[in-house]
């Protein structure tokens, strides 16, 4: 900040020796060559601030600033007897108003918020969770000078997974210690699975992350239970429901990879531009090593949806459909009144179709079906012909007991 | 007697013997199997209203079975070819075949399903019928 000191005509401009000035005082918690300076930061939060020290190079603080800083000169100090002219009472000004300063935001970022324990049989128990967020870098070197980085916690909220016990969580209750730090835990009791979300204030901007608290399946699946990745299969596969209804219900699929160095698993989605709402066909060449996120990569399973629910009424599937030797095409939306129409196909199940069962048979991969419903199927190769096939079911959401409810899959978050 | 007994034999297979190669019941497999536990699974209170569409009844599982008579099965294969006729009359009849049938039995009810064709959809249709086999409704599963 520049303040432009005037003077009036007849002011001794050239003063020599001392000035002493009576009736100047800096306002509290303010640095003694501050001169009544204040600082203006468009902000919601916190409700304190401060200046860094006189004749520093920078200040780092947590404010959230929205707009331009500013700052104002406050009022000058009374004239010294003998300073000015004896015909003006106020031989000094400043510039009124506020003059803008530059501020910047530092370049942090939340590291993944931990939870521990992160994986919990809701079911049987509800321990204690300690949620921990931190910031990086944690120092910042400022003119020179190394700057401790800090981020203040301002919201820690629980949210459960089925939607129906929310537990908003203030400040107080949660956080553990107050104050900022580098780093910020909350301790909370979670009756469920669900997500915990943290929003904190950091190198002058809001930041925000998110870690999930959930059941293991049983029996065990590596993907499904990859809290590593904070069960991001679990966010895939129910995924695919609302985007398919979003395109007709076409059924939706993909290729789940597993990472050679324990980095968990990559969704790789196939866009198949002939998929129907009855079917869609995933090349074995999207599954082959040449299609991997990275070399090494193994391709764990295959995944699609089957996105219209037992009762429903299926329309659009194209392919013909041959009984006893007449072809026939099913209709393609409720208003399809062709005659050769098989109008009103009710579906009496989301199970694995005998095609999904074919398809695990002649690929040999590890089929995962997510059904509108919120039935999860798993289909392990081999299939052999004469055999039942290893079929899992899992409830992802929609569950009717308090154990399913408790243990429902948390489903993606959008901040 | 033994003109008598041709003449019984005669009347009794006329309506299925008349029409030259009859379907087959299919022997059980994974798909039977599948078709069983889809309407075992249809007897519960909360899907009420979709045995409503198809009347069908209450049943205890084990009279949800896979049918091995060969007479029902030809049965079933004209059954789902007239209801077929019924939904596309513009349709060619197509020729008689031996094709084996996935027939269930649902209480006194009866689905049928035809696997003999290529589907690569995730559903397979299935032909609902009444205890007279008069066509009740298709269902995919």
């Amino acid at each position: 900040m520049t303040c432009t000191l005037h003077s009036k005509p007849g002011s001794i401009l050239n003063y020599t020796g001392p000035v002493p000035v009576t009736g100047h005082a800096d306002a509290p918690n303010r640095n003694p060559c501050v001169l009544e300076l204040t600082i203006q930061i468009p902000r919601t939060w916190p409700s304190t601030y401060a200046f860094g020290p006189c004749g520093g190079y920078g200040f780092v603080d947590t404010v959230r600033a929205l707009g331009p800083v500013s700052i104002k000169r406050g009022v000058m100090p009374l004239d010294y007897v003998g300073e000015c002219s004896p015909v003006n009472a106020d031989c000094h000004w400043v510039d009124p108003g506020y003059q803008y300063v530059s501020s910047t935001a530092i370049p942090l970022y939340l590291n993944p918020t931990t939870a521990s324990p992160h994986a919990i049989n809701f079911a049987t128990s509800h321990p204690q969770v300690r949620f921990t967020g931190s910031i990086a870098p944690r120092t910042v070197y400022v003119g020179g000078v190394a700057q401790t980085m800090l981020m203040t916690a301002t919201l820690w909220q629980w949210i459960g997974a089925d939607s129906t016990r929310d537990y908003p969580t203030g400040a107080s209750p949660c956080q553990y210690p107050n104050g900022p730090d580098w780093t910020r835990a909350c301790l909370f009791v979670p009756q469920e699975s669900g997500r915990m979300i943290l929003k904190a204030y950091a190198g002058g901007k809001t930041l925000t992350d998110a870690v999930t608290v959930q059941c293991l399946v049983a029996p065990a699946d590596s993907m499904l239970n990859d809290s590593t990745n904070d069960f991001k299969s679990r966010e895939e596969l129910q995924d695919l429901i609302p985007q398919s209804v979003a395109v007709s219900y076409h059924e939706l699929t993909g290729v789940a990879w597993k990472l050679s160095n324990g980095g968990g698993f990559n969704f790789r989605r196939y866009f198949d531009p002939a998929a129907t709402e009855c079917e869609t066909q995933l090349p074995f060449s999207e599954f082959s090593p040449s299609k991997a996120p990275e070399a090494g990569a193994t391709a764990y399973s295959v995944y699609h949806d089957h996105t219209k629910a037992k009762d429903q009424i299926l329309f659009g599937c194209n392919d013909t459909i041959t009984v006893n030797g007449r072809p026939m095409l099913p209709a393609r939306n409720p208003a399809d009144v062709r005659p050769d129409s098989l109008n009103a196909i009710k579906v009496l199940s989301e199970a694995p179709s005998s095609f999904d069962l074919d398809y695990v048979r002649d690929s040999g991969k590890r089929m995962f079906i997510m059904t509108s419903s919120g039935w999860v199927w798993k289909i392990d190769p081999p299939v052999i012909t004469g055999a039942s096939p290893l079929q899992t079911v899992f409830r992802a959401f929609g569950g009717n007991t308090d154990s399913q409810r408790r243990c429902t899959w948390v489903k993606k978050y959008i901040p | 007697m033994r003109i008598l007994a041709i003449v019984i034999f005669g009347l009794v297979g006329l309506p299925l013997s008349s029409v030259g190669a009859q379907n087959t019941c299919h022997q059980a497999d994974r798909y039977s199997a599948h078709f069983i536990s889809v309407f075992k699974g249809m007897m519960g209170p909360e899907d009420s209203a979709l045995r409503a569409h198809f009347t069908l009844p209450v049943v205890d599982s084990a009279l949800v079975t896979l049918v091995s008579d060969p007479q029902l099965c030809a049965r079933a294969g004209h059954a789902i070819d007239s209801a077929a006729y019924l939904l596309d009359p513009s349709r060619p009849i197509p020729p008689t075949n031996t094709n084996p049938l996935y027939v269930i039995k649902i209480g006194n009810s009866f689905a049928v399903a035809d696997l003999n064709y290529p589907n690569k959809n995730d559903y397979t249709v299935i032909f609902v019928f009444g205890s007279l086999w008069q066509f009740l409704g298709l269902g995919g599963a």
